[in-house]
């Protein structure tokens, strides 16, 4: 059967007209993955046996009447989601041999909707990377040309959609791990509003910052799966309650100056313009506006997620999980990668007495000022629209050196989960390299967002 | 540039040992990206209140009962005894 093409809406219309049969579809998932996968090295883990197993339900639902949309579709998992009783590595060395012992939240919400797992994708280590070079296993290779990086930190999780090795795939959005590797790839990632999405069984990386959402072929897609995981959850107690009224008369674009400056790449730049003229010609309105601390968004990031992480990370002992050799310290220093023990250490030198204010209690001002920024401009637009990075996808091995040139590919989207804003990043419609258009929306204010994103193309 | 014995002060409060071999390219690394957020002190953030977290946080009391005990946490552990955790011993009596 032909996968190529296949998305939720379409895959849902074959199962449910009867065309195929979960098992059937499944089957020619894995087979893409053996196919490709030697070369793509999207996942860490392929779990088969479960998938079939899900499968052969899917099918008992849907011939009972019970489905629902996810029913029975294939989908991947960021390897940083708990999956019970299947391997959850984070793409590191400490948790190489670590079984999850309990579904995440969102898990738990697909399974019960008759989803498919088919695997775990690859990770830069505790999803600290923008290329997917980081993670203590392999590098992912970008299906669109293989001499790239898929980015990351979701890499594994938008290659294997870009390779239609799952009809979707879950990531997670610290600072841009899923739109940066949505942009990289050619498809469409969004991260939802902090505090929809559960981050229940998530290993947590900067838990102010993380945000749950998925990684799909269209726009459509990226809302039916944000439906199905949204909502408030006795274990993540950051999770809201709210109501989002769709108000949509005249579209105002936002476009803010700050967004267009040096560090942009030129090809980049003319995608971005393009996709502007093309929301004009449908008739929506194009608004000059200002977010003056964007310059800033990136150092206040690089504070404090660095600074968060080094209290999440401080778990990783080796007593309660995770490899033992005898020695909290030698653990750490044997099974950390070096980035992760640098932004612990960054982390903990921010937040050690005689720093703390100059550096960690600083950035937390500053993030008021990024956020305020947003706000303001929220008074006279809807959505606010740049580049999800400011450069074309990069080489394997390209930005090794120099730490901030690879930090610098964020720079983008990071001040969105400074503000907790909703975002999602679709392909432009340029030949060549992909380039992922980003739309900033309002907090909580999805359904306004999603509705423009799908707008363009159409 | 950050010194050596600050960076080896750090390692040790995050529970890292930084060999000799990987000084070097922390210490540039870690110099790098400090000089590159001095910038946030450009800004006058004095009468600025900080963003710990954008979703208001309240704490969720519950009675302390235990829930969801079937979720076995306990697999994971290096070496458990009668279902605790072992660890090594860290309080001695110095006599």
């Amino acid at each position: 059967m032909k996968i190529e093409n296949l998305t939720i809406e379409s895959a849902h219309k074959g199962l449910k007209n009867g065309d195929f049969t979960s098992v059937e579809l499944t089957n020619a998932y894995l087979k893409k993955i053996e196919e490709k996968d030697g070369e793509i090295k999207a996942f860490i883990t392929v779990t088969k046996d479960l998938a079939l197993a899900q499968a052969k339900e899917a099918d008992e639902m849907i011939k009972k009447g019970e489905m629902t949309i996810l029913t029975g579709i294939p989908c991947a998992f960021k390897d940083n989601y708990l999956i019970k009783g299947e391997k959850c590595t984070a793409g590191s060395k400490f948790l190489e041999n670590y079984i999850a012992p309990y579904d995440a939240t969102v898990v738990k919400k697909l399974r019960k909707q008759g989803a498919v797992f088919l695997g775990k994708t690859n990770l830069d280590e505790f999803a600290m990377g923008s290329s997917c070079e980081k993670s203590a296993f392999f590098k992912t290779k970008n299906p669109v040309d293989l001499e790239r990086v898929p980015g990351g930190s979701s890499g594994g999780s938008a290659a294997a959609v870009a390779e239609n090795m799952c009809v979707y795939a879950l990531g997670s959005d610290t600072g841009g791990s899923i739109r940066q590797p949505a942009s990289f790839c050619g498809v469409v990632g969004f991260k939802p509003t902090y505090g929809t999405v559960s981050r229940n069984g998530i290993i947590a990386f900067a838990s102010s910052l993380d945000q749950a959402g998925p990684i799909t072929k269209n726009v459509n897609d990226a809302q039916i799966v944000f439906e199905a995981i949204k909502g408030v959850d006795e274990y993540d107690p950051t999770t809201l309650d709210y109501t989002d009224d769709e108000k949509l008369s005249d579209i105002k674009i936002g476009v803010p100056k700050e967004y267009f400056t040096d560090g942009l790449d030129k090809e980049v730049e003319k995608a971005i313009r393009n996709a502007i003229d093309d929301y004009k010609k449908m008739g929506a309105q194009i608004i000059d506006i200002s977010l003056p601390h964007t310059q800033y968004a990136l150092a206040c990031y690089y504070i404090i997620a660095p600074a968060e992480a080094s209290a999440n990370l401080a778990r990783f002992d080796g007593l309660r999980y995770g490899q033992n050799i005898d020695g909290v310290i030698e653990n750490r220093t044997k099974y950390f990668g070096s980035e992760v023990k640098k932004r612990i250490m960054l982390g903990t030198y921010t937040l050690s007495s005689g720093y703390y204010d100059a550096y960690y209690k600083k950035a937390l001002k500053v993030r008021t000022l990024i956020k305020n920024d947003f706000d303001e401009a929220f008074k006279k637009v809807d959505v606010i629209l740049g580049p999800t990075s400011p450069c074309l996808p990069f080489k394997i091995g390209e930005k090794q050196e120099d730490p901030m040139a690879m930090y610098l590919s964020d720079i983008y989207t990071v001040s969105v989960n400074l503000s907790g804003l909703p975002a999602i990043s679709i392909p432009s419609k340029n030949k060549g390299l992909p380039i992922g258009i980003h739309l900033i929306g309002q907090s909580f204010k999805e359904k306004t967002l999603l509705k423009i994103a799908n707008n363009y193309g159409r | 540039m950050i010194s050596n014995e600050e960076i080896k002060k750090i390692a040790k409060l995050s529970y890292l040992e930084i060999k000799d071999e990987e000084m070097e390219e922390m210490k540039n690394d870690f110099s790098s990206i400090l000089e590159y957020v001095k910038k946030l002190q450009e800004l006058n953030t004095d009468d600025i209140e900080a963003t710990p977290s954008i979703v208001k946080l309240e704490n969720v009391m519950r009675e302390d009962i235990a829930k969801d005990s079937k979720c076995n946490l306990i697999e994971a552990f290096s070496k458990n005894k009668d279902n605790y955790l072992e660890v090594k011993k860290i309080l001695y009596n110095e006599n």
